[in-house]
């Protein structure tokens, strides 16, 4: 190595003995890149930031929705506990009610009937329990009252316009 | 050797040594950067890689109607952290009000040192969330699903049960586990030192997807009557268990269906495990009586007799050596087939038999599903017991025995459907619980199934008015007021080692109605009566107990009104 170089390290010496020196518009350059390249960063770690908050935000909804599901379910099973038919009959016992054991069937004549499956149930008025007399092949019962029926009836519809 | 020899030899030795040893760094470097890399990397990504499995709920179950049979509830097992918990005392305050547990007890464990502990197990969804809403480092909250059972033991049979670990058993539970099941989610990702997942990263999420809804064919109304009436039934009459089908044997629905004992699916650990087989797929039996109904079918189909056929009955019938005779060891002299029917003569079915001939019988028994599974939805099934001529232990006398129902054994729902192809103009139906499945937004609707036609339309009618005339000509305690029934009644003797029981029997009734436009079918078994061994005294009122209820829920008008509906329109 040669004894001649003397190598000084001051600050303002440092600097002035830079190789690399650059004139302003150089430096303006540089920094204008650092505040580009702050930008960048800066703009990248906002958006991350935002998507890791809602990413969480994503989950707490997810639980949200899990412990709602589990809340529905709940409630659901509650209902279905409280009308299970032993409490139900229970309960319609206390309060006086007793087990239908027979239905009293009305026939109204030329009543519109549904085909179909439905057709007795439409054909049918559910009354007081009582005993039917009838046997299979005996009149209807109360055909005072269809007559009474068929009057009012004829009455709503009015003068009839067929020949 | 001169100095400067020396000198290179010793630097030739270190450098010698120096490359060793880089040799050595190398190697180890390859062996760790290269061949070891899989493996470090997977352990490395297990120390911050976390995947979760989400479990699935379960399907529910529902009846025909949509009321709830099964579903899941979530509950949970509080544990504690007490070494990390700050103020032991006023937790065990919060706690005590909100567990309803003593507070020494409770803080005793909270100022404990342990680093964790269980404190409570099966807490509700609502003492849950306020313990979340307390937010408490010390706590800790595990879900834990339970399946519940709303109606309580009601169809627990055909219900099943779900075990500890999600897995269905006997049932529905059980046959259709993998659709209720459903499939579990995942979430995968990077988790922090605190053990919650990092949003950021390699972040993978794939829902679960929870089972199915199965819509039953049951009726909870109908399910909840016969239970009550089976119950009521079994224990009056001193009997050892029963049964009871409800059909609809036009499509081979399963309205209601229900076995007693039973047992509460919500605690089936408490019970006695041979209650959960469900005897009406899975014991077999002799049917007795009620097996005429098959074997005069075949006679009328196959044109071998036709209702107003006289045979003479004389009380007696050798078959294939072995001597059969009439219940009341009595012969009725000339009877046609509807007094066949009426008075359960064994002889005169047992002529049928044997004048069609064992290929022909056989045949038919087999038309109506007998010795083979009906395939229904529920586990267990099993397939009876039919000796056919083709079997090796097979006899001649089999076949006057099978005539009349013994010798051949049967599930409870194989004669349900047999009898239900008779009520359905021959046509023999797939019974079938699960009506419709019900999968997000999909839902698939399961349409009934014809097996085969086990008879001629015109056989079907003809044999219903004989059954109806022959409830009606033997004074049945199965009629109703007002609704005529086709039906029969059956007593069978119970094998035991070396014959049968000298006094205990399995008494049923099977009947539907109304005989012109059958809607329902019901199977009434009672196993080993005392109050009477008869069938006509225990099964058959039992049977009009239960028709008498139905024809309310199904809105079933008497014959009467029916007949003038029909007439009207």
């Amino acid at each position: 190595m040669s004894s001649d170089v003397m190598i000084s390290f001051r600050p303002a010496q440092v600097i002035r003995q830079l190789p690399w020196q650059f004139d302003g518009k150089t430096a303006l350059g540089i920094l204008l890149i650092l505040v580009a390249f702050s930008l960048v960063a800066w703009l990248y770690l906002s958006q991350a930031s935002a998507m890791a908050a809602t990413s969480y935000r994503i989950d707490e909804l997810r639980l949200e929705i899990d412990q709602l599901q589990n809340q529905n379910a709940g409630l659901a099973l509650e209902i279905a506990q409280l009308e299970a038919l032993p409490r139900v009959q229970a309960r319609a016992q206390e309060l006086g009610f007793r087990p239908v054991d027979r239905v009293q069937y009305l026939s109204v004549a030329n009543y519109p009937v549904q085909s179909g499956a439905d057709s007795g149930a439409d054909m049918t008025l559910y009354l007081e329990a009582g005993p039917i007399n009838n046997p299979v092949d005996s009149p209807v019962a109360g055909s005072w009252f269809l007559d009474a029926l068929d009057w009012f009836v004829a009455w709503l519809d009015g003068p009839s316009t067929e020949s | 050797m001169k100095p400067a020899e020396i000198s290179h030899n010793r630097i030739y030795i270190v450098i010698s040594v120096l490359c060793a040893v880089g040799l050595i760094l190398v190697g180890q470097l390859v062996r760790w950067q290269v061949i070891e890399h899989p493996r470090l990397k997977k352990m490395a990504e297990d120390e911050y890689q976390n995947e979760l499995i989400i479990p699935p709920r379960r399907g529910e179950i529902r009846d025909s109607y949509g009321h709830l049979l099964a579903a899941d509830m979530v509950e949970y097992d509080l544990s504690v952290s007490p070494n990390i918990v700050a103020d032991p005392a006023a937790l065990a305050v919060r706690l005590a009000d909100l567990l309803d547990k003593p507070r020494d007890e409770l803080f005793e464990i909270l100022a404990s040192d342990v680093e964790w502990t269980p404190l409570a197990q099966n807490i509700s969804q609502e003492q849950a969330e306020k313990i979340f809403e307390w937010d408490n480092v010390g706590l800790q909250l595990d879900p834990q699903t339970r399946r519940v059972y709303p109606e309580g033991d009601a169809a627990a049979h055909l219900l099943g049960f779900v075990n500890g670990n999600g897995e269905g058993f006997y049932g529905i539970e059980g046959y259709y586990n993998n659709l209720l099941r459903g499939k579990a989610g995942v979430q995968a990702g990077e988790r922090s030192p605190f053990g919650e997942m990092i949003p950021l990263g390699t972040n993978h999420f794939v829902p679960p997807v929870s089972g199915g809804i199965l819509y039953l064919t049951i009726d909870r109304t109908i399910q909840y009557m016969i239970e009550q009436e089976l119950e009521r039934a079994v224990v009056s009459y001193g009997a050892q268990r029963g049964s009871v089908v409800v059909l609809n044997p036009k499509t081979g629905g399963v309205l209601g269906m229900a076995n007693y004992p039973a047992y509460d699916p919500n605690n089936y650990n408490d019970s006695d495990e041979e209650l959960f087989f469900d005897t009406i797929v899975s014991k077999q039996y002799e049917p007795g009586s009620v097996f005429k109904i098959i074997t005069m079918a075949a006679g009328l189909d196959s044109g071998v007799v036709r209702p107003e056929s006289i045979i003479y009955d004389a009380g007696y019938m050798e078959v294939g050596g072995q001597v059969i005779y009439n219940w009341d060891r009595q012969g009725h002299g000339n009877v046609d087939m509807t007094t066949v029917l009426a008075k359960s003569l064994n002889v005169g079915v047992a002529q049928i038999a044997t004048s069609m001939g064992k290929d022909r019988f056989y045949n038919y028994v087999r038309r109506f599903g007998f010795g083979r599974l009906t395939e229904i939805d529920l586990g267990s099934e099993g397939p009876g017991s039919l000796k056919t001529p083709q079997d090796a232990n097979w006899y001649a006398s089999d076949l006057g025995a099978n005539s009349f129902g013994q010798g051949i054994a049967v599930t409870p729902i194989q004669i349900a459907s047999a009898v239900a192809a008779i009520a359905n103009e021959g046509l023999l139906m797939k019974p079938y619980v699960v009506d419709r499945v019900v999968q997000g937004e999909q839902e698939i609707q399961v349409k009934p199934s014809v097996v085969r036609r086990a008879v001629s339309t015109h056989t079907a009618h003809t044999l219903t008015n004989m059954l109806v005339a022959a409830l009606e000509q033997a004074g049945s305690e199965a009629v109703l007021d007002d609704y005529r029934i086709a039906g029969k009644t059956g007593t069978a003797e119970i094998p035991v080692a070396g014959g049968y029981h000298p006094t205990l029997t399995l008494a049923s009734f099977v009947g539907y109605f109304p005989p012109d436009n059958p809607e329902v079918l019901v199977l009434v078994i009672i196993d080993r009566p005392t109050s009477s061994r008869w069938g006509s005294k225990t099964a058959a009122p039992t049977f009009k107990r239960i028709a008498e209820q139905l024809v309310i829920i199904l809105d079933i008008p008497p014959d009467n009104i029916r007949n003038l509906t029909m007439v009207s329109e």
